[in-house]
């Protein structure tokens, strides 16, 4: 993620957030914090407290940024690892989970908007090491179709959180709840169907360590079973090889037919 | 199927009940803006480092990378991390930490480091590698922090211990950790029972004497790996004998990282070296020639060597010895009486004198090693009668007075009087002038003396002059050994590969054999066999 990237995504999530700008450069950000993102980026609960107790007018801070780590006018510096700049991402994924949104007709035309779920999983391959896959599906809550990198589709279209004028809804056949389980179902098959290469791998590792630790151990006294099965469990700890389904985010989405 | 899959199905229960209440709801943008932040910390892939795109602000060296690397992908992150002194191990374990950490492979870490150095780590930690880190101060920071540092001493203390105990560990994190090395001792079996998944154990000297002490870290991170004990040592003896103890290395090499400067590819500062041969004053002379006579007498030849060093240093370093053998009864009044009449003689010092004409000539922050603590005293004493402040520092001070007179040295003194290179953490990048008084028989440790300046985070070329007294068995040494093996250089840092480390303590005895040498010739010979061992790095 480079600079550029940086900035333009702390001034899509302050503006989306509320945020007034009090100053921008295609380095620097200088903004009014509203009073809900100053509670939730600034840390300062006594503040917020004592406030609360005396009836004060509450005085949001003002945040000032700069993503050219080579700047020497004492605002923060921001950059992907930074601490801000992850800040903001648990913010978003925090405030992004959930949605409802309509795709924008033509206008006059009476369009039908077609009901679909999105689902954005995130897929974590774990051992000793580590791999990540996102996901994105997309199942039409009428006829159960189920499309793949469904955020694609998204971007592709213009999508608001109200429903146009004269744009009318189809009703769903499918309940979301049971498009969230036909996805699991259809990762799940996914997964159990793949050679996962990776976890052969870890095993192996993990079987050849605890043959090692055998060896160490084997003319040990029984008093020592103790740091013996200690080691086991680290070991298997350290290798065992798992997948982790994490539900990113998603929500309903109604769009024309395409 | 042997795979665990785990849900989280959180998401799916307030999902339902937001579309029961009809919201809230997200906008489009931070829905998209939450996904976004997800695709940029996902980890691509299993291989490679993703610490590095999250620290742009950290250029660490190839080798810290490749250290890494490593780390992660061949040792399963567990390792020794044996860099030479001043190549950067707290970054090598920086990156690691962060890498698992990003990976969220790791969350509660606990970092045992010795007392002075738990601060500096924990800064270290936050500023460079954006690692929440915290010093173990008050006993809430167990709960509280996920990364914690702290000390061997307070973390196997009441009531410390049985929370530590208690706690497993994703990552543990041992610096100085060749004071593991023996296994009988309650940090070792402390450190044994350490719940923990993941570890590093840092030091510059996995074996100090014996071979034994590196089954023992290895035996902490990977029981086995050298097999047990008996069979370890009976194996190393007799891959000895055949002087191909390839096996072990192999082995070794699979839990240990060891870096030289020489392999790095670092633009080191320069080294200048200078060597000065100080004349003698006559009084002097006479005094050593003395001394020189008591090989008449039935001294043994390696302690007549010593009392000539020490003439060399100065006649307090002699006088000390003198005494001391006098107790012991090794020498008697009768033979002693005519050195301490020479003694009384010799008013002058010239290796001190030219000292400090060095010293007022440079005006430059100067660090001052002799071997002597005798002339260590005499030193600071002259220097000051003749105005030039200067601190002591000795391997034997204690955490916090060690940390003072490094301070001192830094703001204050002009001058650091030091009789050990050791000493953990004694770096002083902010000093690039080196007197060797003396000399020490052993070169690695003049190695070592000169790592504490010439390391990574020196900006200036390093300067060090070595003195040694004209005609006498100092110039004997430096002409015989120390230019030969051209280790001013920096040539000297493949030397000391860590197997043969447990050989070093004979090193000095053979230098000590050689030069007690009478004739010119044998002691050449001698000699040269050294030099060649040493730059071939004893292959």
């Amino acid at each position: 993620m480079n600079q550029a990237k940086v900035h333009r995504y702390i001034e899509r999530y302050l503006t989306t957030s509320g945020a007034q700008f009090l100053s921008r450069s295609p380095e620097d950000i200088e903004v009014q914090l509203t009073r809900e993102l100053d509670e939730e980026l600034m840390n300062r609960p006594f503040y917020w407290h004592y406030l609360d107790k005396t009836g004060a007018t509450p005085q949001p801070m003002q945040m000032r940024m700069t993503t050219n780590v080579e700047n020497s006018n004492g605002f923060e510096k921001v950059h992907f690892g930074s601490p801000r700049l992850h800040q903001f991402f648990s913010s978003a994924l925090n405030k992004g989970r959930f949605t409802r949104l309509y795709e924008q007709t033509a206008p006059h035309s009476r369009t039908a908007l077609y009901p679909w779920l999105c689902l954005n999983v995130r897929i974590s391959y774990t051992c000793h090491r580590r791999r990540d896959e996102l996901r994105s599906f997309g199942v039409q809550l009428i006829n159960g179709e189920t499309v793949d990198n469904f955020m694609d589709v998204l971007r592709n279209r213009n999508v608001q959180s109200s429903i146009p004028e004269m744009a009318f809804k189809m009703a769903g056949l499918i309940q979301p709840k049971s498009a969230v389980a036909r996805i699991k179902q259809y990762v799940l098959k996914e997964l159990s169907s793949t050679k996962h290469a990776w976890a052969d791998e870890a095993v192996r590792r993990m079987e050849d360590d605890l043959l090692l630790l055998d060896r160490f151990y084997q003319d040990q006294e029984a008093s020592d079973q103790e740091a013996y099965q200690l080691e086991q469990i680290a070991i298997k700890e350290q290798y065992q090889p798992a997948i982790e389904l994490n539900f990113i985010n998603g929500g309903v989405f109604y769009l024309q037919s395409s | 199927m042997y795979i665990d899959i785990d849900f989280s199905t959180d998401w799916e229960q307030e999902f339902q009940k937001r579309l029961d209440n009809d919201g809230p709801f997200a906008s489009w943008e931070m829905f998209n803006l939450a996904f976004e932040a997800e695709e940029h910390r996902a980890v691509p892939s299993f291989d490679g480092l993703v610490a590095p795109s999250y620290l742009p602000n950290l250029t660490p060296y190839e080798h810290q990378l490749e250290t890494a690397r490593r780390v992660v992908e061949d040792m399963n992150g567990k390792a020794i991390l044996a860099d030479e002194v001043g190549l950067g191990k707290t970054i090598e374990a920086g990156l690691v930490l962060k890498e698992y950490m990003i990976r969220g492979l790791v969350k509660k870490v606990l970092i045992l480091a010795p007392a002075s150095l738990v601060n500096q780590w924990s800064s270290e930690l936050n500023e460079k590698f954006h690692i929440p880190a915290i010093p173990q101060k008050k006993s809430y920071v167990w709960e509280q922090a996920d990364v914690v540092v702290t000390s061997m001493e307070t973390a196997k203390r009441q009531p410390h211990r049985d929370i530590v105990l208690q706690q497993p560990y994703d990552m543990i994190i041992i610096d100085e950790a060749h004071k593991l090395k023996n296994a009988s001792t309650k940090n070792y079996e402390f450190i044994r029972q350490l719940k923990k998944r993941f570890c590093l154990l840092l030091t510059a000297t996995p074996v100090q004497n014996r071979i034994e002490e590196l089954f023992h870290l290895v035996s902490i991170l990977k029981p086995g790996h050298l097999g047990d004990e008996q069979s370890f040592k009976r194996q190393y003896k007799e891959d000895q004998k055949d002087l191909s103890n390839d096996d072990i290395k192999t082995l070794v090499q699979h839990v240990m990282v060891r870096n030289r400067r020489a392999d790095t590819k670092i633009d080191w500062k320069k080294r200048n070296v200078e060597n000065y041969m100080v004349t003698f004053t006559n009084e002097e002379i006479d005094l050593y020639e003395e001394v020189k006579r008591l090989k008449d007498t039935n001294m043994h030849g390696l302690s007549l060597t010593t009392l000539l060093r020490e003439t060399c240093s100065s006649k307090q370093a002699l006088g000390v010895t003198l005494s001391n053998m006098l107790k012991k009864g090794f020498l008697t009044e009768e033979l002693v009486q005519p050195l301490i009449t020479k003694m009384q003689q010799a008013n002058r010092n010239a290796k001190a004198e030219h000292v400090l004409k060095q010293l007022h000539e440079s005006k430059e922050k100067t660090i001052i090693f002799t071997e002597y603590r005798a002339t260590q005293a005499y030193l600071q004493w002259f220097l000051q009668q003749n105005g030039i402040k200067s601190v002591p520092f000795r391997g034997g001070f204690k955490r916090s007075k060690k940390d003072w007179m490094r301070q001192l040295f830094r703001d204050y003194a002009q001058v650091m009087i030091a009789t050990e290179a050791g000493g953990e953490g004694l770096n002083l990048q902010f000093c690039h002038h080196m007197i060797n008084y003396d000399l020490p028989w052993n070169p690695m440790r003049v190695e070592q003396r000169i790592g504490r300046i010439h390391r990574l985070g020196q900006e200036h070329e390093v300067h060090i002059t070595n003195y040694a007294v004209g005609n006498t068995i100092e110039e004997r040494i430096l002409r015989l050994l120390y230019e030969k093996i051209e280790m001013f250089e920096g040539v000297i840092g493949h030397l000391d590969d860590i197997l043969e480390r447990s050989q070093s303590t004979k090193l000095e005895h053979y230098v000590q054999d050689a030069l007690s040498e009478e004739s010119e010739v044998i002691a050449q010979e001698k000699l040269q066999q050294l030099s060649t061992y040493m730059k071939k790095g004893g292959a």
